[in-house]
């Protein structure tokens, strides 16, 4: 099988783990994830709030094998609770930038601070960096859960000095720049 | 006028006046004109029709290979005026071919294959699809029919004529799906420990499609998510399993008495008379019955009258109970199958939960007139059928389950069996609205939710919990008037987005007695009977005489979200024309004016100016006092007062407070306008201002608010009734608006799943 003339599938790496999709029966499964993002300038400092659907996150989690029990019984476990979190942060990156396509190297170093599970059945998880001085704006990428549902649709909402901007994230559009001037 | 200056005006005031109109424009083009089927009022007309499909049906299920087989006639009534060549039938089964379009139109990219378990994914072979061998007249003549893909038609030797039936038999076979692998809202889930089944069968047969003056046939392919399109009719259907299963389906049992025992028959007949669950087989009995295994067949057999589908469940894992509830003068049997594994959330509450769910429906749509209602426990999902449906909600093998899981249990079961009234019994076209049955069901859900328990944290149905959805780029959202297949984001756009839409209409925009009463009008007038959007739509302005059409068009038919600021407060109060007092104000107002920092320094800095050596430089401007109420000033007041009527002057001395405010409607959606005054003692007084303020300006308007007392703050949507998506700017003064993180770092506390720390507990004290 070829990618194109000189690319063939072997060039990517191959991760064991079994996945049956069987999602799109779930009449009931959300496809939505949102963050609220505040930044506050004075002190340099992202505060973050990543809401998802539980049971989409857990299903998730479960059948690619990255957690062996229920994501409330996970994020009791510190090791679970870690893996859960570098799932996050690789899939939720957030970079200082002076254009869509002018951005710094480095990531803001996300610190985990806790998690909170509603009853009407989401899951906030919260994350803060601080240090990070923004130029001309922000850069985000935000595919969490993307290449597992294709229908998932991800949302930002970032307040910068009482002001807020939204964005969407799709499958087919994943970062996404955000000027704050 | 001549037509020069007639033209000129009709061009600036045909724009304006199309402009105006925009949002509040009448439905009268996207909505279908009247008849005689459909009436302007959205009531059946007085040519009203729908097609009758009779089934009778042996279904066998093979517990040893997982296949199903079965053979049906169908009594098909054509009660339309039209002579009909051809019947269409449906065959949702077929939507598991390997090669269905269900499969082919999944969007895919290489990078979707990144691990061998995606490709071993995407190669996964299931034989799955209806098998059909044979379909015949009921005097053993062949049949014509072709199949295209997910529909089937069968071709008439003469046309149906109007109020004429026929009647056909098919018989095929297909492969049970492994739910779990495969997926589907149907098939089966193996317990590997025990090696047992258990069968949850629905889209198991070859179905009519309805034809109907609204759309014809409806025959549009099943691709997965727009749901099924049925006409009403009986069925009888006789299912033969193993002889140790429990089967359970939709309709009344016939032959209790050939496959119960006589205790079971007892507590069946003790939980006809028990307004609390019975149990007809206990944990301990299902567990002894999963254990040794019948291979001889049972027989069990179904009556069901004027419904829309069929489906059932076996295992010889069920466990089973039973209460009675009262609908008007109607006893209906409430009922729940559940395996072990189900326990011991199902015995606690799945039977409780059904009672509830339809008493409560009953209240807001129309009474539940079927004999029994059934929830069967199925991991992962929640599906429903006339009658009965198939919900998840398991706790863990230890037992203990968090109060998540419970409530999702719960709300999935509530759900589920509201299902019955939306669309089991108001009928929509499932294939064409997915909200029509899922958007209204999950409004009554959100209100048996909260009957069932106060502060229940639905998922769905307040309005602020749709504002994350609705704000950003419009593209991506989709109208809900939008074919069920080209939904962006179905669960927030067929589910929460119209639950949202009715709550707010029954909360804010018509108040909960008109709302009330005209959507129990439009679920009485369409009862066991197709209706179609306007259906709904006109019969809720029918009933009630409030004209919804902006409505309907602003979240129905638009993807605006709703977002209105306070743009900006002025504040007035009346001129007495008394000098002592106005120069008063004056004066104080004057003094409290920022000063400049170089004034206060210079006062400070500059030890005497010149004018303040020097009496000679201050003239009479230097020199006068303007806050002096001098004798002109006295005697113009006094004519005043000669002049004005006593009650006047009173008003006048009144204290009155004026605040004008400005509001822009930022997001687009034009919604009512309700604005909490918080006034200097502390009091409040909310005022609401219907959406029409928005008729003529749609993008900012003002208002005057008169009061007695001085306003300290104002805050627009106090109660969170619109979905507003930017609080941020709702207040005046700007009020900070703690986000979520801070909300979290205000209440951080330890958590653990409360009934494994209780178990915890117990175990250490025993030690």
């Amino acid at each position: 099988m070829k990618k194109s003339a000189d690319h063939f599938l072997g060039k990517y790496s191959i991760s064991i783990f079994f996945v049956f999709i069987c999602s799109i029966f779930q009449a009931h499964d959300s496809y939505f994830s949102f963050a609220e993002i505040e930044y506050i300038a004075e002190k340099e400092k992202v505060e973050i709030t990543l809401v998802i659907t539980a049971h989409d996150f857990e299903d998730y989690l479960l059948k690619s094998k990255k957690i062996s029990s229920p994501l409330e019984n996970a994020l009791t476990d510190s090791l679970e609770t870690t893996i859960i979190c570098k799932e996050i942060q690789s899939h939720f990156v957030l970079k200082s930038a002076l254009s869509s396509s002018n951005f710094t190297t480095n990531e803001f170093n996300l610190i985990y601070e806790g998690y909170q599970l509603l009853l009407n059945g989401e899951i906030e998880f919260y994350f803060s960096a601080v240090n990070v001085p923004i130029q001309k704006g922000i850069s985000i990428h935000f595919d969490l859960m993307m290449d597992y549902f294709p229908l998932q649709q991800n949302k930002i909402t970032f307040t910068y000095l009482d002001k807020k901007r939204t964005c969407v994230f799709l499958p087919n559009s994943r970062n996404q720049f955000i000027e704050i001037n | 006028m001549n037509t020069k200056s007639f033209l000129f005006l009709f061009s600036v005031i045909v724009p304006i006046f199309l402009f105006s109109q925009k949002k509040f424009a009448q439905l009268d083009h996207e909505l279908p004109t009247a008849n005689t089927y459909r009436t302007a009022s959205g009531a059946p007309g007085h040519e009203y029709y729908q097609q009758k499909a009779d089934y009778k049906m042996k279904i066998t299920i093979d517990d040893k290979a997982q296949k199903l087989y079965g053979v049906e006639t169908i009594t098909y009534t054509n009660n339309s005026p039209d002579k009909l060549a051809y019947l269409w039938l449906q065959l949702d089964q077929n939507y598991l071919n390997q090669n269905s379009d269900s499969k082919l139109i999944e969007i895919e990219k290489m990078e979707d294959f990144r691990s061998i378990d995606d490709i071993q994914k995407r190669m996964f072979f299931y034989d799955g699809g209806f098998k059909i061998e044979e379909i015949k007249s009921l005097t053993g003549g062949k049949m014509n029919y072709s199949i295209n893909k997910t529909m089937m038609r069968i071709d008439l030797d003469k046309p149906l004529l109007p109020n004429t039936s026929i009647s056909f038999q098919i018989s095929w076979w297909y492969n049970i799906n492994d739910r779990m692998a495969v997926g589907g809202r149907s098939g089966y889930e193996h317990f590997p420990k025990e090696d047992n089944y258990l069968y949850t069968i629905a889209q198991h047969f070859p179905r009519m499609c309805v034809y109907n003056d609204v759309t014809g046939w409806q025959n549009k392919q099943f691709l997965g998510r727009g749901e099924f399109t049925l006409p009403f009719g009986d069925y009888e259907v006789s299912i033969t399993v193993p002889a140790d299963h429990v089967v359970a389906a939709t309709g009344e049992c016939q032959n209790y008495s050939n496959v119960l025992t006589a205790e079971q028959r007892s507590r069946l007949e003790q939980a006809k008379k028990s307004d609390t669950p019975i149990l007809i087989i206990t944990q301990k009995e299902a567990e002894l019955t999963e254990k040794n295994k019948l291979t001889n067949p049972k027989t069990w057999i179904f009556k069901a009258v004027n419904v829309r589908d069929f489906a059932f469940a076996s295992s010889r894992k069920f466990m089973w109970d039973a209460q009675n509830v009262k609908i008007g003068e109607k006893n209906v049997l409430c009922m729940s199958y559940y395996p072990k594994e189900g326990n011991p959330l199902w015995e606690r509450y799945s039977t409780k939960l059904v009672a509830h769910t339809i008493k409560t429906y009953s209240k807001y749509t129309t009474n539940y007139t079927y004999p029994v209602a059934i929830s069967v426990h199925s991991k992962s999902i929640g599906m429903e059928y006339p009658m009965i449906c198939f919900n998840g909600g398991r706790p863990e093998e230890d037992g203990t389950y968090t109060e998540n899981e419970k409530y999702g249990m719960w709300g999935v079961i509530i759900h589920e069996v509201g299902h019955n009234f939306f669309p089991m019994i108001i009928n929509s076209d499932e294939r064409q609205w997915t909200w029509m049955d899922e958007g209204l069901n999950t409004f009554v859900q959100y209100l048996t939710e909260q009957e069932w328990e106060r502060g229940y944290p639905s998922r769905r149905g307040p309005a602020h919990l749709i504002a994350d959805y609705m704000r950003g780029d419009k593209k991506t959202i989709s109208p809900i008037m939008t074919n069920s297949e080209s939904l962006f984001q179905f669960g927030n756009n067929a589910y929460g987005k119209p639950a949202t839409a009715l709550n707010i209409l029954r909360e804010t925009i018509m108040g909960r007695e008109l709302f009330d009463f005209a959507f129990k009008t439009y679920c009485e007038r369409w009862k066991f009977k197709h209706p179609s959007p306007a259906d709904f739509f006109r019969s809720m302005e029918d009933a009630s005489a409030v004209d919804l059409d902006w409505f309907w068009r602003g979240w129905f038919y638009g993807t605006d979200p709703v977002d209105i600021s306070i743009d900006d407060v002025k504040w007035y109060q009346l001129n007495t024309q008394n000098p002592q007092t106005e120069k008063g104000v004056k004066k104080t107002e004057n003094e409290s004016k920022d000063v400049h920092i170089g004034v206060e320094r210079n006062k400070l800095s500059i030890q005497q100016t010149v004018n303040e050596k020097d009496n000679l430089i201050n003239d009479f401007y230097a020199k006068r006092n303007l806050y002096f109420v001098d004798t002109i000033d006295k005697i113009e007041y006094t004519a005043f007062l000669n002049k004005i009527d006593k009650s006047d002057l009173e008003f006048l001395n009144s204290n009155k407070q004026f605040y004008e405010i400005g509001f822009k409607n930022i997001g687009g959606l034009v919604m009512p306008l309700i604005i909490e005054f918080t006034f200097v003692d502390d009091s409040k007084e909310v005022v609401r201002i219907p959406a029409e303020i928005w008729r003529m300006y749609e993008d900012q308007v003002s208002k005057v608010f008169i009061f007695d007392k001085l306003v300290k703050s104002i805050r627009l949507d106090p109660f969170l009734e619109t979905g507003d998506t930017d609080l941020l700017n709702n207040s005046w003064p700007q009020t900070a608006i703690p986000s979520r993180f801070q909300l979290f770092k205000q209440q951080q506390s330890v958590r653990e799943n409360p009934m494994q720390r209780n178990k915890r507990v117990d175990e250490l004290n025993k030690n």
